[in-house]
């Protein structure tokens, strides 16, 4: 039998080639392609339940920002981007960004906390004692936070020099021309050995003496933080001060202490934080910033400049502070009575020890935490911040105890790691001393700016009008809210302590591009807040929507994603250590967060993509099966006479099924080194493993496809197989009056032949219709719900790959169907151009009978990949029809490269001898 | 003398097969007038359907010329063979029918490929009437006896009204009653549109019934006889029975 066969095969050296081909590019396509149903898949683990959704629903953040606890437990505290500094680049931001399913990608990228320079004012005319000519006042802040739990005595305290006699005061004091108050000029004063231009005051006798403007001459931190207020009291009993107008008189005695107002400083993208949070609808005074806000050149007013070529960017400032803090002054009252007493800082706390003193308590004053900037936002007063001074405090490092409590790691206060110096404008905030919580890295001359040493306010935004405030309260991971605790019916916030267990909600916001085309540093991104497209709620279809998009963006930037959508406040009990400032140990309830599902990136099938390789398979089979058919018909006769030499049916069908097994092996042997051969030139991994499953696979497709013709073959009687063999092919009559009827008639005489031709078209255009659909009609991926699970589809380049072999094996089984019509109607033909009939139009014929089998195919496939993505995504995009008139017009015209051979062969055919024979 | 319609000038034509040279036609020299009836005889492998295939532009010469009204068949190009087939009426022997066309489609065949000026369905109607198959129009060629499709093939060869008619043994499928049938038929039509034929075949009973009668042997013409008009036809085949096949 062996013989027979390759007699068979030896005989017919192009068809079996052409068999061999289409099954070496199944099989090579199918063991190359297998190797990529692999693949990272996000495994959500947990069920949503709860019906809610923040103004996002995918948190991106760097790979190794997620705390232990968050991976334990899925617990995200408040504030959690205050913690993170930077990781991530602005290409990963474009790749986030250009993934299918995004609907806004907002970037943050959170740049540290400086300190702005303020006053708080207090009212201390009460301290003084109008009976005394001259009288020292010593002003003793207390700094309060925590709720008043932390009390922080300032370890500096001010000093009021306050005189009845005379004062004459120097005007001018930047210009050396010694012009005093009464029009006089005078030298230079000399205090301390040192010359300057100082208040004078007048004696009883005519004589005047400087009153020496005491104070640390050289660190820094107490030059910012000393004050000694020189006043004269006159016998209308109006306090006189010198300003900047010169000397001023009030009924009233007012104190100024110096304060630093920390501000967490973010540079966010405008465009995207408006459509996220509607930023731009809550700016209450000036304009909200612009995508391009560039940085201009820093100038003071007489032209100089800070740092060589610094430059300001423009900001938006948040109204309000959520601070916890307050200060309270002490008084104590004495008279002095020589200015030698105050002439130093010692004096004057020598003038001040051991003497009767009136002691007042002021209480807390508040008003130096709202500026007037803050409380009634005026553009015009235009705050602006020093950004050379940046100080990033890292995130909290929390364990769970055995209590299931949540306790904070303390570390030293961050005034430890202030630099010396510190800014030239702020003071270090007593609460800096207190017991720290995150680490600090102060950053002076920051690099992460460059040039960028301050900001220039440009509006003012409430952050209590944005949009998903109305939320705040229930819908965690917000970006500007304020975090709290509650302890001991108390609600406590951050306050100025820059590591401490609170922190505040970004403040100042720059915009993103600024400092990208600064290009001060490469990843400055903390966190991409994205919201999804298509989610209507929480329901299975939106979160499979919301899964679909954190998958791509894990793969494509390898970044840290996690699904807010169902995430819910879960209040935890923190063990809070007691405070250098009197805070006892605390036991906390704060809103921290737990997510409401957990990720996983996992490897997994990619089900889609092993069905599309399916699919190469299923027309390879239509493709053999077309093949073996024709070729058991054109054999019928020999089969036949094998029949009435004594083959038993079972061995005619083994002879049939032998010849097409024995090329699937070997074109399983050609496929499986075709496929290592492509893995080491596309690089792509094909173990040998897979590769050598190319054999079987092949031969297993040879002999479902040799199936039904070798039954056919085996089951029917000799004699019929001879009538058969002789009977002229039947008709089915009808009117074919022009060439395109009589193709159509041609194709009724097979109908299983057009079918199979037909069929493995409209797989390969369903596949392509489909992978196209996918793509342009709904952005690179479909998520629907199939038989109540919901799924997605996306599609990936191996996918593309695999619906055009499908679709070329396709076509190829299309031209091997024509071709047979040609080779076996091969007298009609001739016939046909004997009786006057052209070249051409005998080709017009062929095509004819390709086209029309193309467009019931291509037509068919294109509405079936239509209805299935449509179905899938319950929805009907205007772009889908276009996308399946599109992939149906490209399939037909595809079709006419199956013609080519047919028209080759038509072209060859021997007319006269075909006519000539019996 | 009567026009000449076709004209063969010394044409050759060898074929090869397996190494081996045939000669198909050899140096083929003969002059057919307008509205005859010439018979082509010869045994098996003489020539005579290489004959008639280059007549017909199926085939091409090795050498030599044929020329048809005046216009040499054999230097056309391949667009104008085409409009030349479509002057010559084919028929063969096994009929070849187009088995998914009806007998009136099968008709129409020739003429589907291009416009003509006539009714061609009215036509092929009348020209399955005038060869006895009226009422059969809608019939396959399977359902038609041997006679039946060989009038289909020749009403098929007609419809374009051809001056030049090709049988290639027109009757060597059929018996002898029908195949008499079948020629008179042939030259019913000769009478009614002056058509000029060449009839190859090897029954005598055929051959005798034309106006010339060449016979063939290995590609050359071994015998051209005229046959006399009016003469009896026992007496025809008793004039050419002495021939040898």
């Amino acid at each position: 039998m062996l013989r027979v066969i390759l007699s068979h095969l030896r005989r017919r050296p192009g068809r079996a080639s052409a068999l061999l081909l289409g099954m070496v590019v199944a099989t090579t396509g199918f063991a190359v392609l297998t190797g990529s149903t692999a693949t990272s898949r996000l495994q959500v683990t947990g069920t949503v339940e709860r019906n809610s959704r923040g103004a996002y629903d995918v948190l991106v953040r760097p790979q190794g920002t997620v705390t232990e606890l968050e991976r334990s437990r899925g617990l995200v505290q408040p504030n959690f981007l205050g913690g993170q500094y930077g990781g991530i680049t602005a290409a990963q931001l474009a790749t986030v960004r250009q993934l299918a399913g995004v609907e806004v990608a907002a970037p943050i990228a959170m740049l540290g906390q400086v300190f702005n320079p303020a006053w708080t004012g207090a009212d201390i005319t009460a301290a003084v004692d109008p009976t005394l000519t001259r009288q020292i006042i010593e002003v003793s802040p207390r700094w309060r936070a925590d709720a008043g739990l932390s009390n922080a005595d300032d370890s500096l305290v001010d000093y009021v020099y306050l005189t009845k006699r005379p004062v004459i005061w120097p005007v001018g004091r930047s210009s050396r021309d010694g012009a005093y108050s009464d029009g006089k000029t005078r030298p230079l004063t000399t205090c301390d050995g040192a010359q300057g231009r100082d208040p004078i005051e007048v004696q009883e006798d005519g004589s005047e003496s400087p009153i020496c403007l005491t104070g640390p001459k050289h660190d820094s931190q107490e030059r910012l933080r000393f004050i000694y207020a020189i006043v004269h009291l006159d016998g209308d009993g109006r306090f006189w001060q010198d300003t900047i107008d010169g000397p001023r008189s009030q009924e009233r005695l007012r104190v100024f202490i110096p304060v630093s107002i920390p501000q967490l400083v973010a540079a966010i993208d405008p465009q995207a934080e408006a459509r996220l949070v509607g930023l731009d609808r809550a700016v209450i005074d000036g304009r909200y910033l612009n995508p391009d806000e560039p940085a201009e050149p820093m100038r003071y007013s007489d032209g100089s400049s800070p740092v060589d070529g610094a430059m300001l960017a423009n900001a938006l400032y948040a109204n309000r502070l959520p601070l916890d803090e307050q200060v309270a002054l002490q008084t104590r009252g004495v008279a002095v009575t020589g200015l030698a007493e105050v002439a130093d800082r010692a004096g004057l706390a020598a003038a001040v020890a051991g003497k009767t003193a009136i002691v007042r308590d002021y209480g807390e004053v508040t008003e130096a935490y709202t500026p007037a900037v803050w409380a009634t936002p005026a553009v015009d007063l235009n705050p602006w911040s020093d950004l050379r001074l940046l100080m990033q405090s890292g995130p909290l490092t929390v364990t769970e105890l055995p209590s299931g409590e949540l306790a904070p790691q303390a570390l030293a206060p961050a005034a430890n790691s202030w630099p010396e110096g510190g800014s030239w404008l702020a003071p270090v905030p007593v609460l800096a001393g207190d017991v720290g919580f995150r680490k600090s890295v102060v950053d002076l001359r920051s690099a992460l700016l460059g040039k960028i040493v301050a900001t220039r306010t440009v509006g003012v935004f409430d952050p209590t009008k944005l949009a998903a405030d109305a939320n705040l309260g229930r819908v965690p991971l917000e970006t500007y809210r304020a975090a709290t605790a509650a302890a001991q019916g108390r609600t406590l916030s951050a306050n100025t302590n820059p590591s401490g267990y609170l922190t505040m909600p970004p403040s100042v916001l720059l915009a993103l591009d600024t400092i990208l085309a600064n290009d001060a540093v490469a990843d400055p991104i903390s966190a991409i807040r994205v919201r999804v497209a298509g989610v209507a709620g929480v329901d299975p279809v939106s979160n499979e929507r919301v899964r679909l998009v954190a998958e791509q963006i894990a793969a494509q930037t390898g970044l840290a994603v996690d699904i807010v959508v169902g995430s819910s406040p879960a209040p935890q009990r923190v063990r809070l250590p007691g405070g250098n400032f009197g805070r006892p140990p605390l036991l906390l309830t704060e809103e921290w967060t737990r997510k409401g599902v957990s990720l996983a990136i996992i490897e997994a099938v990619d089900r889609k993509s092993a069905m599309l390789f399916g699919l190469i398979l299923v027309v390879c089979v239509l493709f053999l099966a077309n093949a073996v058919t024709a070729a058991v018909s054109e054999r019928r006769r020999e089969l036949a006479i094998l029949a009435c030499l004594g083959w038993s049916p079972g061995r005619i069908a083994a002879a049939v099924t032998g010849e097409v097994s024995l090329l699937g092996l070997l074109a399983g042997v050609c496929g499986g080194g075709a496929a290592l051969g492509l893995g080491a030139l596309l690089d792509l991994e094909v173990p040998f493993g897979r590769a050598a499953l190319a054999v079987p696979v092949a031969v297993g497709l040879a002999v479902i496809a040799a199936l039904v013709p070798a039954w056919q073959a085996a089951r029917a009687h000799p004699r019929s197989l001879l009538e058969r063999a002789t009977a002229d092919v039947g008709g089915r009559g009808g009117r074919h009056r022009s060439i395109a009827a009589m193709a159509l008639g041609n194709l009724r005489r097979n109908p299983a032949r057009t079918a199979v031709a037909a069929l493995a078209l409209l797989v390969g255009t369903a596949g392509l219709t489909g992978v196209v659909a996918v793509n342009r009609a709904f952005h690179g991926s479909i998520t629907g719900s199939l038989l109540g699970d919901a799924v997605s589809v996306q599609v990936r380049a191996v996918d593309t790959v695999a619906v055009v072999v499908t679709l070329l094996l396709g076509l190829g089984t299309l031209a091997d169907v024509l071709y047979l019509n040609v080779t076996q109607r091969s007298s009609e033909f001739a016939v046909l151009q004997a009786i006057g009939w052209s070249a051409g139009s005998v080709n017009r014929l062929i095509a004819y009978e390709g086209l029309a089998i193309g467009l019931l195919g291509a037509v068919s496939g294109a509405l079936v990949g239509v209805a299935a993505a449509a179905w899938l995504a319950r929805e009907t995009p205007g772009a889908l029809l276009w996308v399946s008139a599109a992939v149906a017009l490209t399939a037909v015209m595809a079709t006419t490269a199956a013609l080519v051979a047919p028209a080759l062969a038509q072209r060859r055919l021997p007319i006269s001898t075909l006519l000539a024979q019996e | 003398m009567t026009d000449i319609h076709l004209r063969l000038t010394d044409v050759t034509r060898v074929f090869s097969a397996g190494g081996a040279s045939i000669t198909g036609a050899d140096a083929i020299s003969l002059d057919v007038a307008a509205g005859s009836v010439v018979g082509v005889t010869g045994p098996s492998g003489s020539g005579k359907s290489t004959l008639l295939h280059l007549i017909g532009a199926i085939e091409k010469v090795d050498s030599g010329s044929i020329t048809v009204d005046g216009v040499e068949v054999t230097a056309l190009r391949r667009r104008s063979l085409t409009a030349y087939r479509r002057t010559v009426g084919f028929v063969f022997q096994r009929y070849h029918l187009l088995p998914a066309l009806t007998t009136l489609d099968n008709v129409l065949a020739p003429v589907l490929a291009y416009r003509v000026r006539y009714d061609k369905v009215a036509r092929a109607r009348e020209l399955l009437e005038a060869c006895g198959l009226a009422g059969r129009e809608s019939a396959m060629p399977s359902q038609l006896s041997g006679g039946q499709q060989q009038r289909v093939a020749i009403a098929r060869a007609l419809i374009a009204r051809p001056r030049l008619v090709l049988a290639d043994e027109p009757t060597g499928n059929l018996d002898s009653g029908t195949g008499a049938e079948i020629m008179d038929l042939l030259l019913q039509i000769r009478q009614q549109f002056g058509t000029t034929m060449l009839i190859a075949t090897h029954e005598q009973h055929i051959s005798a019934q034309c106006d010339r009668l060449v016979r063939l042997r290995d590609g050359r013409v071994a015998e051209d006889l005229v046959l006399t008009d009016g003469e009896p036809a026992d007496e025809t085949l008793a004039r050419i029975s002495g021939l040898r096949p």
